[in-house]
């Protein structure tokens, strides 16, 4: 008895639950759908001619798909959606080019300079996806033109193509920016090519910036990669970096790592790999290759890098040259591997360079300043 | 009972006495020095060391310049020393420059190896020095290779091969040419750079032998090649190779940068026999990333950047393909 009463009251419970179940799924299910639109005419749906109407359209779209294509837009994205191109056969990639005129100032950079972004993503507090898509800033003509701005915004890059972006005054492929929000956004499998500067990590005052840039090749003109603070967490991983003709990667944070990065160079010796700007930021087994300086700080004290690991390969200047003033200690500089380079480490007097591998090192260490 | 057991160790200890003799014999290292940053049999080049007798198994080098054209026709260790500040080891030309030593491509073209490794039985490893050719002077017509390995086992690790350039584009950086006893070599941690005609080779006995697609010589592995780690980047113009693995080769292949300038030039030609394996390379800037030639190797996740120019791309196959497996390469949409 007691049995079958416990066994009818969970009977009711049990429809009693599925009823409410049904209901709150019959309601969330109109906002939980997706809004999918299509720019072009590769595909049946609600179709648009353009990125920017679909993007205007109401309902607001949760997924834009674009059709391959060449599309002369400036875009605006001010609310969370995923962008991505649609890739066909043998299609060629959705192309978003300048349009006629060149790009018009519709932003400013932290420092309050008119720039021009080709794709703007501002103040959008879900995630905005970008994936599969070309930004070709060919004739952008501006003094600060940008591929693609993300502005206290989060979300993921992904199999992006940004290149060209070149201005009269500087041109960015990327820039993040933190914000009020503290976005955390993601850049992947993407190639930043012929840009000025390829990727810049702006910290803001205002909030915090997280930010993983994973497995790109970087192939820009200046300088690639350029991490910022104040308030920014940046971990640079697993990236090709090359073609620059001043620095790969530029740290002037305090927060994050630069692992496992492969960089090349022509074999100047105003080329530089990393340079370390401010303290703090860990740079570990990264393959550094042809370039002039391997890790060059320019900060004057360099006391909690940890700098491990690392392989540099035909220098013609200096593997690691750390700051003369308050330099790091052995503890925190060790286990790096130095081949056909110049002068291997430039340290205070005093640092111990053993544990690191020296072949074809003219000299392994040489006490600062030289 | 006490003498008999006296001449027991009598007997052990005598036993025990040549025992030790012939381990020692077993065990000898002829070590020689080149130069005078360690104590030891000291010379004044590392062809000295190499021709002395008896014969050394391990030539260590001091930190110094040698204006060299090398020979090694035995096995040996020879080792750049890393001693006061200094792992400088660096292998010039002579005056008057690098002479014609050898053939190679099955004796089609003549050569002038800088570092010529000759039918050695056993193995011969290289270690930790640079082989300059600046100011080679080779003949018109011969080819010129830093370090050539005929025939031969052995490791070459750690060694940098610049500056093989004569001028009439027939210069390479390290070569490794097989032969009937199918040599066992490796080429690890190197640094290849400025050269005007091929970076790092392994060919069989005849040569690349590459003529067109499904040209595969034979299915008789004449060397056994592990290509792994190294850095090879050309500047020069179209026409050079950064890294060839001809017919007769069976190869791993792994863990190499191969970047050109301006995709001038192409990253790896692989003709290589089944069983070969082409993975977790990056190629950076070639006109063509891979070209395989050739049914049987796996080409399986390697990275290529910004390769193709006006050519075919990143990957271009030239045979009909069975058994070989392509899978897992990124190759991002080029920019431009």
């Amino acid at each position: 008895m007691l049995l079958g009463g416990y066994e009818l009251m969970s009977r009711t419970n049990l429809s009693l639950m599925m009823l409410v179940s049904a209901l709150l799924l019959g309601f969330g299910t109109p906002t939980a759908r997706a809004t999918t639109y299509i720019v072009g005419t590769c595909k049946p749906g609600t179709q648009f001619s353009t990125i920017q109407s679909a993007l205007d359209a109401n309902p607001a779209p949760t997924v834009v798909e674009v059709c391959p294509g060449s599309y002369p837009e400036q875009i605006s994205i001010s609310k969370p959606v995923t962008l991505e191109g649609v890739v066909a056969g043998n299609s060629s990639f959705a192309t978003v080019v300048v349009p006629p005129g060149g790009l018009t100032n519709n932003t400013t950079l932290a420092g309050g300079q008119a720039a021009a972004a080709q794709i703007l993503v501002q103040n959008v507090s879900g995630a905005v996806n970008l994936t599969n898509l070309v930004v070709d800033a060919t004739n952008g003509s501006a003094n600060y033109p940008i591929g693609i701005f993300y502005k206290n915004t989060p979300g993921t890059m992904n199999h992006m193509v940004v290149f060209n972006v070149s201005g009269s005054i500087v041109g960015f492929g990327i820039i993040l920016e933190g914000g009020s929000s503290d976005p955390k956004v993601t850049i992947e499998n993407s190639t930043i090519s012929d840009d000025q500067l390829g990727i810049l990590v702006q910290g803001m005052s205002a909030g915090s910036l997280t930010t993983a840039i994973d497995s790109n090749l970087v192939n820009s003109g200046i300088n690639g990669i350029q991490v910022t603070s104040p308030n920014t967490t940046t971990t640079i991983n697993g990236n090709v970096i090359t073609g620059f003709t001043e620095t790969a990667i530029i740290l002037e944070a305090t927060e994050g790592s630069v692992t496992n990065n492969t960089i090349t160079g022509q074999g100047s010796t105003t080329q530089t790999a990393i340079e370390l700007g401010d303290d703090g930021m860990s740079i570990e087994s990264n393959k550094i290759y042809n370039v002039g300086d391997g890790i060059a700080a320019t900060a004057t004290e360099i006391m909690n890098s940890q700098i491990t690991g690392n392989v540099f390969t035909t220098l013609s200047a200096e593997g690691i040259a750390l700051a003369c003033s308050y330099a790091a200690p052995s503890s925190k500089v060790h286990s790096n591997t130095f081949v056909d380079v110049s002068i291997a480490y430039v340290v205070k007097p005093g640092f111990s360079i053993s544990g690191s591998t020296f072949i074809g090192v003219q000299y392994e260490s040489i006490n600062c300043p030289i | 009972m006490s003498r008999i057991l006296g001449k027991l160790m009598f007997v052990l200890v005598i036993a025990a006495a040549l025992l030790s003799l012939g381990a020692a014999e077993l065990h000898a290292t002829t070590t020689y020095i080149v130069g005078t940053c360690k104590a030891g049999t000291q010379f004044s080049s590392i062809q000295a060391a190499l021709d002395a007798a008896p014969s050394p198994n391990v030539v260590e080098v001091c930190p110094g310049t040698y204006a060299e054209q090398i020979t090694i026709i035995n096995a040996v260790s020879i080792e750049a020393l890393s001693i006061n500040n200094s792992s400088y080891v660096h292998i010039t030309v002579p005056s008057g420059g690098l002479t014609t030593n050898t053939t190679i491509n099955g004796g089609a073209t003549s050569a002038a190896a800088h570092v010529f490794v000759k039918n050695a039985t056993g193995e011969v490893n290289l270690t930790g020095f640079t082989v300059d050719s600046t100011g080679n002077n080779v003949a018109t017509g011969a080819a010129l290779v830093g370090v050539l390995y005929q025939h031969s086992p052995g490791t070459v690790n750690h060694v940098i091969a610049a500056h093989q350039v004569s001028g009439q584009s027939t210069g390479y950086g390290i070569y490794m040419e097989g032969g009937s006893s199918n040599p066992s070599v490796t080429v690890e941690n190197c640094s290849v750079y400025d050269f005007d005609f091929g970076g790092i080779y392994v060919t069989g006995p005849n040569g690349p032998t590459i003529v067109g697609p499904d040209a595969t010589e034979n299915v008789t592995g004449q060397i056994t090649a592990k290509v792994t780690n190294n850095f090879v980047i050309t500047t020069a113009a179209a026409g050079t190779i950064n890294m060839l693995f001809g017919s007769s080769t069976v190869d791993t292949v792994t863990g190499n940068l191969a970047a050109g300038a301006d995709r001038g030039a192409d990253g790896m030609y692989i003709e290589a026999n089944a069983g070969s394996t082409f993975s977790d390379n990056t190629i950076i800037n070639s006109t063509v990333g891979i070209t395989l030639l050739a049914d049987g190797p796996s080409v399986t996740d390697n990275k290529l950047y910004n390769d193709g120019n006006s050519g075919p791309g990143a990957i271009a196959v030239y045979a009909n393909l069975t058994t070989s497996k392509i899978t897992g390469n990124l190759n991002p949409e080029r920019a431009v």
